[in-house]
């Protein structure tokens, strides 16, 4: 017998993902907006947020994180060695200035470690982002299915 | 002297749009085609000399000479759209098929129960997926093990249970069998785990022919990331490797690809 996490209709994940899209990306105003945000159904360990990071003003980075669940936040990019994807821990997320930065499956992440429990499709997690410049700004990040998130990988087959 | 005009008559097989002066449909059958030409007479049909028939006259022969070439024009155009449609049939796949097939390399490890076991031996050979991976990774082992464990469950036992998942940890020191199949577990428990020491975690990555893990600097708390490859490797029945599912491989792409692998459909470059 096969033990599978339960599942969420993509309808209502996809439901969830747009209302709290529209709380955490705040006022039009803020000079860093968090899009999409989302974090995978990983049963144990550690898990990697993504998201999509618009930054309207001068240039900035995301300097760390932090949440509840988890006992420690820390930022890594993604370099590929000879075939090799190999995770790097960095001291920021650069957000140039009037652009748009994505936090994608494959490449620069938030990164949780030692989560306190499971995370359930359907729900979601508080994560606090902090920024150079920007005031920091707590995000509600939905739990995805982890297959839902293979859609995010930039490079598909 | 009567001369009977003489009939050629071609068939094709090729449905074709029936658009042409030249063919129209038999009456047996609207999927053959019959096409009547003036030509040469029949030698027992005939006495007459044939240069004395109507269809031998030298405008008739060029006229008739350019109803056949056109006639072969037409269907050798036919041919090339029936065999551009039979390609079209088979779904491209989805997983990126290899220039070289690799036959499955006899890795031998030891399963999350701390049995001795074989990739040649030990699963059931009916298809065999192959990954290096392991438990600390955040991103890349998730999405990849939880994409796959979905499509097995969307696609139910009778192709689940066919399929061998094996991951081989590229961690040995930290991922004991214990947190190696506490790990699997939360994906699928069917989901066979490997480890091994150090050595032959190499020897088996360089038996699968994909590059092998490294270990990044420890940070402050002594925990460190491992890169490795991403891609999945479908070794099928007869023990050949034709298609490799790099990382970002989505369910749909899964439920297209593994009934056709399991079929024993033979990916082709």
């Amino acid at each position: 017998m096969r033990a599978i996490p339960p599942r969420v209709s993509a309808v209502a994940s996809a439901l969830v993902l747009t209302v709290l899209a529209g709380c955490s990306g705040g006022a039009g105003s803020a000079a860093v907006s968090v899009r999409d945000p989302a974090v995978g159904a990983v049963p144990t360990g550690s898990a990697a947020l993504y998201m999509t990071v618009e930054n309207h003003s001068a240039d900035d980075a995301i300097l760390g994180a932090s949440c509840e669940c988890a006992t420690e936040a820390s930022l890594h990019v993604v370099e590929d060695r000879g075939g090799i994807l190999m995770m790097v821990p960095t001291d920021r997320i650069e957000l140039p200035a009037d652009s748009s930065t994505d936090l994608d499956p494959g490449g620069a992440h938030i990164m949780l470690e030692g989560l306190e429990e499971p995370l359930e499709a359907g729900g979601s997690i508080r994560v606090t982002i902090r920024f150079d410049r920007a005031p920091q700004r707590t995000v509600e990040v939905p739990v995805h299915e982890l297959a839902d998130l293979a859609e995010r990988v930039e490079s598909q087959p | 002297m009567r001369t009977e005009q003489p009939k050629c008559t071609a068939r094709f097989a090729v449905g074709a749009p029936g658009g042409s002066r030249l063919w129209h449909r038999t009456p047996e059958t609207e999927h053959h085609l019959t096409v009547s030409v003036d030509t040469e007479p029949e030698p027992a049909g005939s006495k007459a000399e044939p240069d004395e028939t109507p269809g031998a006259s030298p405008e008739h022969r060029v006229r008739n000479t350019a109803i056949i070439l056109g006639v072969v024009a037409a269907l050798l155009a036919a041919m090339a759209v029936a065999a551009s449609m039979s390609r079209e049939d088979a779904p491209d796949w989805r997983g990126r098929v290899l220039e070289e097939p690799e036959a499955i390399p006899d890795i031998r490890l030891r399963s999350t129960d701390g049995e001795p076991f074989s990739l040649t031996e030990d699963t059931s050979g009916d298809l065999t997926l192959l990954m290096f991976g392991y438990t600390n990774c955040p991103d890349i082992c998730p999405i990849s093990l939880g994409t796959l464990a979905a499509s097995l469950q969307d696609l139910g036992n009778d192709v689940a249970n066919r399929v061998d998942m094996v991951f081989v940890t590229a961690d040995p020191a930290r991922d004991t069998p214990e947190v190696l199949r506490q790990y699997l577990d939360g994906y699928d428990t069917d989901f066979i785990g490997l480890y091994g020491t150090p050595e032959e975690i190499a020897e088996a990555q360089d038996m699968a022919n994909v590059p092998r893990a490294q270990l990044a600097e420890p940070d402050a708390d002594g925990e460190y990331a491992v890169g490795h490859a991403t891609q999945i490797i479908a070794y099928q029945d007869d023990g050949t490797a034709r298609i490799v599912y790099p990382f970002g491989t989505r369910s749909e792409d899964w439920k297209a690809d593994l009934p056709r692998l399991l079929d024993g459909e033979v990916p082709e470059p």
